[in-house]
C-alpha cells in the first residue's frame, strides 16, 4: 500500500531530505523528491510539491543552504546542500532512530 | 514596488515551474505526449496553490513586514494603558531631554572645534615662571619668537582697552580690541564693508584707524554704510573708520585667553596694536595674549620644541629672565578648560538622573510583563516562536524609548534655553549652542540605548530559561523577580543619594565661601566705575582734579561716611602685577614676590573697613610722594620677620625705577576671588600708576543706591564727555564673584530634586508590587491576629532597608569620584561626615514617605478578600 508523504510525519521527511543531500550532494527540489521516491522503492509516492515547505523549514533551522544554479534543462533552479549543523542534526537523528528501532524490536520480540 | 514578500513568491513560482518542467520531461522521455506529460507532472506534483500556501506558512512574514507589525502592535499596547505610558514616557523624557540639553552645550563648548578656519591649528602661547604663571606674553618676546621660529604663522597679539566714544550722541565707553593686523584675518574675520588692517598700521601714529563690529555698527551708527571713511572720536583722538566686520564673526572672549581671572569683556571695535616703546620693555610687560597658527605640517610637539629652543636663545640675551618658559596650547583647549569641569559635572548629574529614570521604567515594564502573562501564553500557544516574543518585547521598549526621546527633545530645548540664559559668563561660545543635527543624533542614540536597556531584563526573562515555568508562575512565586527589582532600586537610591550629597557639598562650599573673611566690609558701599581714557586724562593731575572735586561733592551729602577712589575693586580679578624688588635684595628676579598694585585715595581703607596694622594709611599729602602701604602678606614676603616700616623697594625689575618707602601695613584682603588665597597688595597714592579706569567708592549709612544720581550729576558737571559710570553696590560685586558656583549649585539642586522624585517613585513601585505579590501572606498574617501596625512597620522596614542599602552603596561611589569633585568644593571634603549623615536622613525620609501608601494599604488589607482573591 502506498502512502502519501502527508501520512509520514514531518520529522521523518526532514530526515529523508537531509540524508539525501548528504549522500547525493547539492540537488534541486525535483532531484530530492525523485531520489527519496527511488530509495523508498515504490513504498512511498510523494506529492512532490510537499517537499517545498519542508525545505523552507530546514533552511530556517540552518540545516540546509540554498543557492541558484542551472538545472539539466537549462533553467534557473535552486540547489540545496546540507550544512555542517545539518550533518550534526542528521547524525543525532539517525542515532535516535536506531535506538528507537532497537528498543521497539526488543519489545516486540519479547515473549513473556 | 517589489517587497521582499513578492520577491520570494516570484522565486518560488519559478522554482515550481522548473520542477514541473523536469517532471514533464521525464514523462515525455517515457513516451507520453507533451500534453499527457504535462498533466501527469501536475498530478504528481500536487496542487500548486496548496504547495505555495504551505510554503508561505513555513516562511512566515518577511522581516520588515513583521517588524512593522511589531511596531504597530507596540503602539497599540502603549495606547491601551495610558497611565503607564505617560509615566514611562515622562520619566524617559526628563532623563533623555536633560542629557541631550547638557550635551548640546558641552558639544559646542568643549568638543566641537571653534568656528574659525582650521581652528585646530590655532594656538595660544603663554609665558610663565616656575613659581608663578602662566601669564600672557610680553610684546618683546613675541617679536623675538616671530623672527626666530619657523613653526608658527602670524604670531599676533591682542589686548583689551577701554576708550570713550564721543562726538556722536551720548558719550559711551567702548571695549576695544587692540590687535596685531594679522589676527583678524587669521580668525577668519572678513570686512562686510571697507577693509581690515594693513601691516603698516601697527606703528604708533599710523594706528588712528578702527574697524567696527557688526553689532556696534548697527546699534550706534544705524547700519549706515557711509560710515567707512568717516572719522569718530575715541578718547578725544580722531580715528578713521576703515571697515565693518561681517556679522558672523565671533572673537574669542578675551577673558578666557588669560589663565588668571580678569574681568569680562566683549569687543565692540578693533584697533591696530601699535605699541609705544614703554609698552614693550625688554623685561616685563607680560600683558599680551599671543595667538598664532601652526605652520603647515608642524605638530604641536614640534612647535613646542622649536619655541623652547628660541626661548633659551632669548633668555641668553636678557639675563634677568632666567626660568621664564613659553608654552604652546591649542586655543580650543584654552577656551574650554575653564568651563569643561562644570559642564562635565552637569553631564554626570544628568546621566545619573537618566539612569534612575531607566531603572524606574524597567521596573514598571517588568511588572507589566508579569501582568500580561496570560496574553503571552496565548501567543506562545498559537505558535509564536520564542525569538518572536523576545523581538516583540524589544520592539515595544524601543518604541517607548523613541517616544520618550522625542518628548525629550522638547525638554532639551527648555534645558538649553535655561542654561544659555542663566549660565555665568564663564562658559564660552554660548551663542553657538543650538539643537542641531549632532544633538538630535545623540538624542536618538540615547533613546535607543535606553529602550534596549529597559527592555533587556524582560526580553532576557522571556528568551532564556523555561518559558513554561515562567508562564506557570503563580503570584507569590515571583521571588527572584522581586529580588532583582529590589537590587535595581537600591542602585537607584545610591545614584540619588550621590546626587543629593553633591548638591549638599556644593551648598556647603557656597555657604563657606560667603562666610570667608574677605578682609573688608562690603556693606552699604556704592561703586561707580569711571572710564578715564583718552588724551584729556593722560595727565594724572587731571584725574586727581576730577576726583578731588567729586569726592568733595559727595562727602558733603548727609549719611556719607567715606568717599574714595581706587583703580580696582576687590574680587574683580587680578590688578596690575609687579615684582617687588626690595632695596639691596639679593633675591633673583624670578623669585621676587609679586605685588598686586592698586592706586587708592586716602579714605579707601576707611571706606572698605580694612584694618591698619602698623604705621599709617595714605594721606592727602602723599599724592606726589613715592610711598606705599602694603598688605600684611606682601610685607611678610618682602621682609620676613622684620618691621617693614620705612623700608624701601622698587616695583618691577628695572634697577633705575623709583624707590618707594613703606609707610604702613594693612590687613589682607581677598583681592581676586573668594576661593583664592589673600592677595599680596601694594597700595600707592592715587593718581600714581593709574590705568585709565578708576572706581569711585562711597560708604554710606543709608541705602547706597540712592547716591547714584548724585554721583552721575557730579561727574557730568565736571566733564560732559564722560560716559555714564557703571554702578554696582559692593555687595553685588561680592555676590557676582560667586555667580559660577551659584549656577552649578542651582543646576545640581534641580537634578537632585528630580533624582529624589524618581527614586521615590521607584521605591513606591517596588513596595506596591511587593505588597501586591505578597497579598496572600499578608492576609494570612492578619487573619492569624497580627496587628495591622506590625504589617505597616514590616513594609516600611523593608523600604528603609532598601534606602540604607542605597546609601551604603553611595559611599564607595563618593570615594571613587572624590578626586574629581574636589576642584568644585571649598572648605569641605567629598566624604564630609555631616553631609553624609544628612544625605542618609534625606534618603530615609524618601524611603519611608514613598513606602507609606503601600504600607498603609497593606495594613488595611481585608484578610478574607485577600485569601479569596488568590
Amino acid at each position: 500500500m502506498t502512502e502519501t508523504i502527508a501520512d509520514v510525519q514531518y520529522g521523518t521527511l526532514d530526515l529523508m531530505v537531509l540524508k539525501t543531500l548528504e549522500s547525493m550532494g547539492p540537488l534541486h527540489g525535483y532531484g530530492i523528491a525523485r531520489r527519496i521516491e527511488q530509495v523508498a522503492q515504490g513504498l512511498l509516492a510523494l506529492n512532490q510539491g510537499t517537499i517545498y515547505p519542508a525545505l523552507v523549514r530546514l533552511e530556517h533551522r540552518g540545516w540546509i543552504d540554498s543557492d541558484w544554479g542551472t538545472s539539466e534543462n537549462n533553467r534557473r533552479a535552486r540547489f540545496y546542500s546540507i550544512t555542517r549543523s545539518g550533518r550534526k542534526q542528521l547524525a543525532a537523528e539517525i542515532e535516535t532512530w536506531t535506538r528507537t528501532v532497537a528498543i521497539v524490536t526488543r519489545l516486540l520480540e519479547h515473549r513473556p | 514596488m517589489m517587497t521582499e514578500r513578492s520577491r520570494r513568491d516570484a522565486a518560488l513560482a519559478e522554482e515550481i515551474d522548473c520542477h514541473l518542467d523536469m517532471l514533464a520531461a521525464e514523462f515525455r522521455a517515457a513516451g507520453l505526449t507533451e500534453r499527457e506529460a504535462r498533466l501527469k507532472a501536475k498530478r504528481e506534483f500536487g496542487s500548486v496553490d496548496r504547495v505555495k500556501e504551505s510554503t508561505r506558512d513555513e516562511q512566515g512574514f518577511p522581516l520588515i513586514e513583521s517588524l512593522w507589525q511589531d511596531v504597530v502592535f507596540a503602539l497599540r499596547q502603549l495606547r491601551q494603558s495610558p497611565s503607564f505610558t505617560i509615566a514611562a514616557v515622562l520619566t524617559l523624557a526628563i532623563g533623555i531631554g536633560g542629557t541631550a540639553g547638557i550635551f548640546s552645550v558641552l558639544d559646542v563648548v568643549a568638543f566641537r572645534s571653534l568656528s574659525y578656519p582650521e581652528a585646530d591649528r590655532l594656538v595660544i602661547i603663554h609665558e610663565g615662571l616656575p613659581t608663578f604663571g602662566p601669564f600672557p606674553a610680553s610684546a618683546a618676546d613675541a617679536e623675538f619668537w616671530s623672527s626666530h621660529t619657523t613653526s608658527f604663522e602670524n604670531i599676533s597679539l591682542v589686548t583689551p582697552a577701554f576708550m570713550n566714544l564721543t562726538g556722536a550722541g551720548d558719550p559711551e565707553r567702548l571695549e576695544i580690541g587692540r590687535v596685531s593686523p594679522a589676527l583678524l584675518p587669521m580668525l577668519g574675520a572678513t570686512a562686510r564693508i571697507g577693509r581690515l588692517f594693513a601691516d603698516n598700521e601697527a606703528q604708533p601714529g599710523a594706528d588712528a584707524v578702527v574697524v567696527l563690529s557688526d553689532g556696534l555698527w548697527r546699534r550706534r551708527f544705524g547700519g549706515d554704510p557711509s560710515i567707512v571713511g568717516r572719522t569718530i572720536a575715541l578718547d578725544g583722538a580722531p580715528h578713521v573708520v576703515v571697515g565693518v566686520l561681517s556679522a558672523g564673526f565671533r572673537a574669542p572672549n578675551v577673558r578666557h585667553l588669560y589663565a588668571i581671572p580678569v574681568s569680562e569683556m566683549v569687543m565692540q571695535a578693533w584697533k591696530p596694536l601699535a605699541l609705544a616703546p614703554e609698552e614693550r620693555p625688554a623685561v616685563g610687560g607680560y600683558n599680551y595674549p599671543a595667538l598664532a597658527r601652526l605652520a603647515p605640517g608642524v605638530s604641536l610637539i614640534r612647535a613646542q620644541q622649536d619655541l623652547d629652543r628660541v626661548q633659551t636663545e632669548l633668555l641668553r640675551a636678557v639675563p634677568n629672565k632666567t626660568g621664564l618658559y613659553a608654552r604652546v596650547m591649542p586655543l580650543q583647549e584654552q577656551l574650554a578648560s575653564r568651563s569643561r569641569p562644570t559642564l562635565m559635572l552637569l553631564l554626570t548629574a544628568t546621566a545619573a538622573v537618566l539612569l534612575i529614570g531607566c531603572v524606574n521604567t524597567t521596573n514598571l515594564l517588568s511588572a507589566r510583563m508579569l501582568a500580561r502573562r496570560r496574553e503571552i501564553a496565548v501567543r506562545a500557544a498559537i505558535g509564536a516562536g520564542r525569538w518572536r516574543l523576545v523581538r516583540q518585547v524589544l520592539v515595544e521598549n524601543l518604541v517607548l524609548g523613541i517616544v520618550g526621546g522625542a518628548t525629550g527633545i522638547l525638554v532639551a530645548a527648555v534645558v538649553v534655553r535655561a542654561i544659555v540664559s542663566l549660565a555665568p559668563s564663564d562658559v564660552p561660545r554660548l551663542d553657538e549652542v543650538a539643537l542641531d543635527s549632532r544633538v538630535i543624533l545623540f538624542t536618538v542614540a540615547i533613546s535607543l540605548g535606553c529602550g534596549l536597556l529597559i527592555g533587556a531584563p524582560s526580553a532576557w526573562r522571556l528568551g532564556a530559561g523555561s518559558l513554561q515555568a515562567w508562564l506557570a508562575q503563580r503570584g507569590d512565586d515571583a521571588g527572584t523577580a522581586r529580588q532583582s527589582y529590589s537590587l535595581l532600586v537600591v542602585g537607584e537610591i545610591a545614584l540619588c543619594a550621590a546626587t543629593v550629597a553633591v548638591a549638599l557639598l556644593l551648598a556647603r562650599s557656597l555657604v563657606g565661601l560667603n562666610a570667608v573673611d574677605k578682609g573688608f566690609d562690603p556693606a552699604r558701599i556704592l561703586t561707580a566705575g569711571v572710564n578715564l581714557s583718552g588724551s584729556r586724562y593722560e595727565a594724572t593731575e587731571r584725574q586727581a582734579a576730577l576726583f578731588d572735586g567729586v569726592i568733595e561733592d559727595i562727602r558733603a551729602v548727609p549719611g556719607v561716611v567715606a568717599v574714595a577712589v581706587s583703580t580696582q575693586l576687590p574680587l574683580t580679578g587680578t590688578g596690575a602685577l609687579s615684582a617687588l624688588s626690595v632695596e639691596g635684595t639679593t633675591v633673583s628676579a624670578t623669585e621676587r614676590a609679586s605685588a598686586d598694585v592698586r592706586s587708592v585715595s586716602p579714605d579707601y581703607f576707611r571706606a572698605m573697613s580694612v584694618p591698619l596694622i602698623v604705621g599709617r594709611p595714605l594721606d592727602a599729602g602723599d599724592r606726589e610722594r613715592p610711598v606705599a602701604v602694603l598688605s600684611e602678606a606682601l610685607a611678610s614676603r618682602g621682609w620676613p620677620a622684620q618691621n617693614p616700616l620705612g623700608r624701601r623697594f622698587r616695583f618691577g625689575l628695572n634697577p633705575a625705577a623709583t624707590v618707594y618707602e613703606v609707610v604702613g601695613v594693612v590687613g589682607d584682603v581677598r583681592g581676586t576671588a573668594l576661593d583664592q588665597p589673600v592677595t599680596p597688595t601694594a597700595y600707592v597714592p592715587f593718581p600714581q600708576r593709574t590705568r585709565g579706569i578708576a572706581t569711585l567708592l562711597v560708604k554710606t549709612d543709608r541705602d547706597p543706591a540712592s547716591l547714584a544720581g548724585l554721583i552721575r550729576q557730579s561727574l557730568k558737571s565736571r566733564d560732559l564727555d564722560l560716559p555714564t559710570p557703571t554702578f554696582r553696590t559692593m555687595e553685588e560685586v561680592v555676590a557676582g564673584s560667586l555667580d559660577a558656583r551659584r549656577f552649578q549649585l542651582m543646576v545640581v539642586v534641580v537634578f537632585a530634586g528630580l533624582a529624589v522624585l524618581l527614586a521615590a517613585i521607584g521605591v513606591y513601585g517596588v513596595m506596591a508590587y511587593s505588597v501586591a505579590q505578597r497579598r496572600v501572606e499578608i492576609g494570612v498574617r492578619l487573619a492569624l491576629g497580627a496587628a495591622p501596625r506590625r504589617v505597616l512597620l514590616l513594609v516600611i522596614g523593608r523600604a528603609v532597608r532598601l534606602g540604607l542599602g542605597g546609601v551604603a552603596l553611595a559611599l564607595p561611589m563618593g570615594w571613587l569620584t572624590g578626586a574629581a569633585l574636589r576642584s568644585f568644593l571649598y572648605g569641605v571634603t567629598p566624604l564630609d561626615p555631616q553631609v553624609f549623615v544628612t544625605t542618609a536622613l534625606v534618603m530615609f525620609c524618601v524611603a519611608v514617605g514613598a513606602a507609606a501608601v503601600p504600607a498603609i494599604r497593606a495594613s488595611r488589607l481585608d484578610p478574607g478578600a485577600a485569601l479569596r482573591h488568590e
